[in-house]
């Protein structure tokens, strides 16, 4: 046999043993692939179905924090907005829409309670309640009352919503040395705004921002 | 802060719903957001032999004889002052004033909330006389930040003769509703001073100063004195932000040169 056919033969052995073997990692791959995929498929499926069972049961507990025993009931209203609670990020737009209604009614036990609901989800997660908070004061169609203004720098300063800061100091900076006319055009006109909720605003932006700034400051 | 287990949601959760499980019912005033000053004049509670009916009858007196109160407290157009009925509503105690809701009261103008509780007692002779302890929370004494300041809530109590109408109405006119003008105008010389209306808020906290001294006939009791002596520390603090001057420094450094508060009494 010449030197050519014995390469020729090494070749071709060494290509019957690496053939397989790549068949094989192929097939694992493959598989691996495509059970994942169909994880991720049923895993959606599962989380959708979720969704919509927890849809019934929110809808259930929004209801009773709307009611009308909770508008009178201080407990009734906890109870179902921090049963709420325990439905995570899912939960923070009906509170927040709980909150704004309990403003435009003078339901304080309604804000109260949303309140407490939503900071019992952002002191598990805080990711889960800030981003959103921060947008409510970031808001300039006038889409939220002032009460639901406070709630929400509040909030910002309970949960310590570091990144909020800036928005905050800007909020500050644009009140300031606002008129009500001025101030009106930053919030709901229902309930109609006053000197006094411009006033508490003001404080209230001050002193989360104190809080904030605290937080921010490393521990000596 | 860092996302925490959900075990620990639960026990929260749980540990929240039984402090709150410990919270008087507080019906809400449906009124309140309406603009202006406000007052808020909720039910008042019958205790032991009082029927509902005779705090309904009370209730009805003290509506009016605050009505009469506050038109006759001097107020002008933009510090005028509307008391609200707020029907159902019965607070427990300071603790149902938690500092949010303060907020939101303050926010929408209420000055001042009055509750009552009726209950029976025996005077000297043996007779029934009808009790009332009077609960005022004044709003805007809630930014008060020293602990030298006045509570949030107080309680008055006022004998009310139920089975002599005519006295028991006169009661009203000169003990409880003396104090509740005079502790409304305060609240609208504190409110003014928050605002930054300064004239304003000299001329009624002077006011209200002088109208509390002659509701208590010159013995004040201690939350009132307490009340008294914040309604003048908050006027001389507004007498030197007016001057623009240092009002921390000037405290300090010459406290005989505040003026005396003669105007509005």
């Amino acid at each position: 046999m010449d030197e050519n056919g014995s390469k020729r033969r090494l070749a071709w052995d060494i290509f019957q043993i690496v053939v397989p073997v790549a068949q094989a990692i192929l097939l694992a791959l493959l598989t691996l692939f495509t059970s994942d995929l169909s994880e991720r498929v049923s895993h959606a499926l599962q989380e959708r179905q979720l969704d919509l069972s927890n849809i019934e049961a929110m809808k259930d507990l929004i209801l009773k924090v709307q009611s009308k025993q909770a508008a009178t009931d201080e407990e009734e209203a906890e109870a179902a907005a921090v049963a709420l609670a325990a439905f995570g990020a899912r939960a923070v737009p009906p509170l927040i829409n709980v909150i704004q209604s309990g403003n435009e009614t003078g339901n304080t036990s309604r804000v109260q309670a949303a309140e407490k609901g939503l900071r019992a989800i952002g002191w598990v997660d805080q990711n889960q309640v800030c981003p959103q908070m921060a947008r409510i004061i970031e808001n300039r169609s006038a889409l939220f009352s002032w009460g639901t203004h406070l709630s929400a720098i509040r909030l910002l300063g309970d949960l310590e919503c570091a990144d909020a800061l800036p928005g905050l100091v800007k909020y500050r900076d644009k009140i300031a040395s606002a008129t009500l006319e001025q101030f009106a055009k930053l919030i709901n006109a229902s309930p109609a705004p006053s000197l006094n909720c411009l006033q508490q605003i003001k404080t209230k932006l001050s002193q989360t921002i104190a809080i904030l700034q605290r937080t921010e400051e490393p521990a000596s | 802060m860092k996302p925490v287990h959900a075990r620990a949601l639960q026990i929260s959760l749980i540990v929240m719903a039984s402090f709150s499980s410990l919270k008087a019912q507080l019906n809400d005033c449906p009124n309140v957001i309406s603009p202006g000053f406000k007052v808020l004049l909720d039910d008042i509670k019958p205790t032991g032999t009082i029927s509902a009916q005779d705090a309904a009858w009370l209730r009805e007196k003290m509506q009016f004889a605050f009505g009469e109160s506050l038109r006759g407290a001097g107020l002008d157009e933009e510090s005028r002052v509307n008391l609200l009925h707020c029907v159902n509503r019965i607070p427990g105690d300071d603790s149902d004033f938690t500092p949010a809701r303060m907020e939101l009261l303050d926010g929408w103008a209420v000055l001042l909330e009055v509750w009552a509780v009726a209950s029976s007692a025996l005077d000297v002779s043996g007779r029934t006389l009808h009790e009332a302890f009077f609960h005022y929370a004044l709003v805007p004494v809630r930014n008060a930040p020293s602990l030298l300041d006045p509570p949030r809530v107080y309680v008055q109590p006022h004998t009310i003769d139920l089975g002599d109408p005519q006295a028991g109405l006169l009661s009203l006119f000169e003990n409880s509703a003396a104090e509740l003008q005079a502790y409304t105008v305060i609240a609208v010389g504190i409110n003014w001073a928050a605002l930054e209306d300064y004239d304003r808020a000299l001329t009624f906290l002077c006011k209200g100063q002088g109208l509390l001294a002659q509701a208590t006939a010159g013995e004040p009791s201690m939350p009132d004195k307490a009340l008294l002596d914040y309604a003048e520390r908050l006027r001389q603090e507004v007498l030197r932000k007016k001057a623009g001057s240092d009002v921390t420094l000037a405290s300090f450094l010459q406290p005989a040169t505040v003026a005396f508060c003669t105007e509005g009494r």
